[in-house]
């Protein structure tokens, strides 16, 4: 087995140590979208920006247990342990969205509504790319400083929404036009993730040059 | 200083140099010989620390480098696989228990032994199914080490260890490195410690940092013998003899000081002369400005 499918391992057991706090937070989360909304889809969009809330829990992590230094010590390369990382968050957020159009399923079935394929999609699609964003900005600097140096980064995901919600202009009417383009065009969803992807692996590649210059 | 020995090296550092601005360690130039016990020391802030990290890779130095004795030829860096570390502090997280930690680490290490792990924390009386949060300082120093021995390494290397624990779970600690050591002539230990009445158990080296310099170093023994401890009035202080020590305190017109014992003829009768401790060596090694005469 590789050193990054090593470190996935180890970083999945840290991960299952605090899984609690995660899933009470993304449950919550998930259950009052599906009393509130009249949308089902929105479950999707709210688990997905739960996960990206999530993120930053595997350095918190670290800076509680000093893993870094543990890290430091086993026979693993700095760069194994940031993409063994990136996987791990990869499949958190995987993961979360998976949950979230399970939920959105069953809310669907529940309020003996349709589940509007296309919105789910795009909303699945554009939550994912979204989160690939924030991951990709604030890892990095995770990765450089540390989170106890870093804390500020857990609001990346919420600045991001601002940043989007201002681009939609006050009426919110010029993100509907642009989902309604993008709904139109079936190709471009898939286009989202393949972006959030490259998104990430160049951040991956940035983490590594700077977590390797880290003094643990 | 430069440290030069007799034996084998385990660990060979040169020309090591880290730079914090406030801080310099180094440049460093030091032998870890293979088969023994050496001792680190130095006040706080000599850069002890510092320099362990450095070995280890933890930090990055500015210069310098760390080879290793592997397969009979010097290698960069250190084989961490045949590496066992204990810091102060345990580097896990406290949700797990201890047989957790060992099945996220073990993975990672290709000589992991379970059943001494197992049977170490038996004979440390740490519960294997105990959060790691609940433990007492001593448990999670014990902790620690088990996890290090599991590793079967060849190398240890420890970071002040024994700090925190009563006397009865430091002999149980020492016992365990008196062990190790035992268990094959090759084993090598590199301890660093402010209490250094373990190094007078266990250590057959010793290395003193101070200011981030090395100030000392050679077998126990030797460098131990090669200072005294003066006390006496301060009026009984010639000026060769006050440039001749190190570490010079005087309260209330008495003075003590150490000396190399090739000086200690400058004392008159009245200045009281006295084997060097390891004790005395930090204290007094590390307030000498300048190198050492």
């Amino acid at each position: 087995m590789s050193g990054v499918l090593r470190f996935v391992r180890l970083d999945i057991r840290v991960q299952q140590a605090t899984l609690r706090t995660t899933l009470a937070v993304a449950g919550l989360l998930a259950v009052l979208t599906w009393v509130v909304t009249p949308l089902p889809p929105m479950i999707v969009a709210i688990c997905t920006f739960a996960a990206a809330i999530v993120a930053v829990e595997p350095f918190r992590a670290d800076e509680r247990g000093r893993l870094d230094v543990l890290y430091a010590v086993l026979p693993v390369g700095r760069a194994e342990v940031v993409w063994g990382r990136y996987l791990t968050m990869l499949g958190v957020q995987v993961s979360f969205a998976a949950v979230g159009v399970l939920l959105a399923v069953a809310a669907a079935a529940a309020k003996a509504q349709p589940l509007d394929a296309g919105l789910t999609s795009l909303v699945l699609a554009a939550g994912l790319a979204i989160n690939a964003l924030v991951l990709a900005i604030q890892t990095p600097v995770l990765f450089r400083v540390g989170y106890a140096r870093a804390r500020w980064v857990a609001f990346t995901p919420i600045m991001v929404i601002m940043a989007i919600v201002a681009l939609a202009g006050p009426s919110g009417l010029n993100l509907l036009r642009v989902a309604s383009a993008l709904a139109a065009a079936a190709w471009l969803p898939a286009l989202f993730p393949l972006a959030g992807l490259v998104a990430l692996a160049l951040s991956a590649l940035a983490s590594a040059r700077l977590y390797g210059r880290r003094d643990l | 200083m430069n440290n030069t020995i007799t034996e084998p090296a385990a660990i060979e550092i040169r020309g090591l140099r880290k730079d914090y601005g406030r801080f310099r360690l180094g440049p460093i130039d030091l032998d870890l010989p293979a088969g023994y016990v050496t001792g680190l020391v130095g006040a706080n802030g000599a850069g002890k620390t510092t320099l362990l990290k450095s070995v280890l890779g933890l930090v990055r130095p500015d210069a310098g480098s760390v080879q290793q004795a592997r397969d009979g030829r010097a290698l960069p860096g250190i084989d961490l696989a045949g590496t066992g570390v204990v810091f102060d502090q345990l580097t896990v997280i406290p949700e797990w228990t201890a047989r957790g930690a060992a099945a996220a680490i073990a993975p990672f290490c290709p000589r992991w032994d379970a059943t001494l792990f197992a049977d170490l924390l038996e004979r440390f009386r740490v519960a294997s199914d105990a959060r790691i949060g609940t433990l007492s300082r001593g448990e999670g120093t014990k902790l620690s080490l088990a996890l290090a021995l599991a590793r079967r390494p060849g190398l240890l290397i420890l970071d002040e260890p024994t700090s925190g624990l009563d006397p009865s779970a430091r002999r149980d600690v020492i016992d365990v490195f008196a062990e190790f050591m035992a268990a094959d002539e090759r084993h090598t230990i590199l301890f660093s410690t402010h209490i250094t009445s373990d190094l007078d158990r266990i250590a057959d080296h010793l290395r003193v940092l101070a200011g981030g310099q090395l100030v000392e170093a050679g077998p126990l023994a030797e460098v131990l013998e090669r200072y005294a401890m003066v006390r006496g009035p301060s009026a009984a202080l010639s000026a060769p003899a006050r440039a001749a020590v190190h570490g010079l305190r005087e309260v209330n017109g008495v003075f003590d000081a150490l000396v190399n014992v090739r000086h200690t003829a400058l004392f008159g009768p009245e200045v009281l002369i006295e084997p060097a401790g390891i004790d005395d060596l930090v204290v007094h090694l590390g307030r000498t400005e300048g190198s050492l005469r």
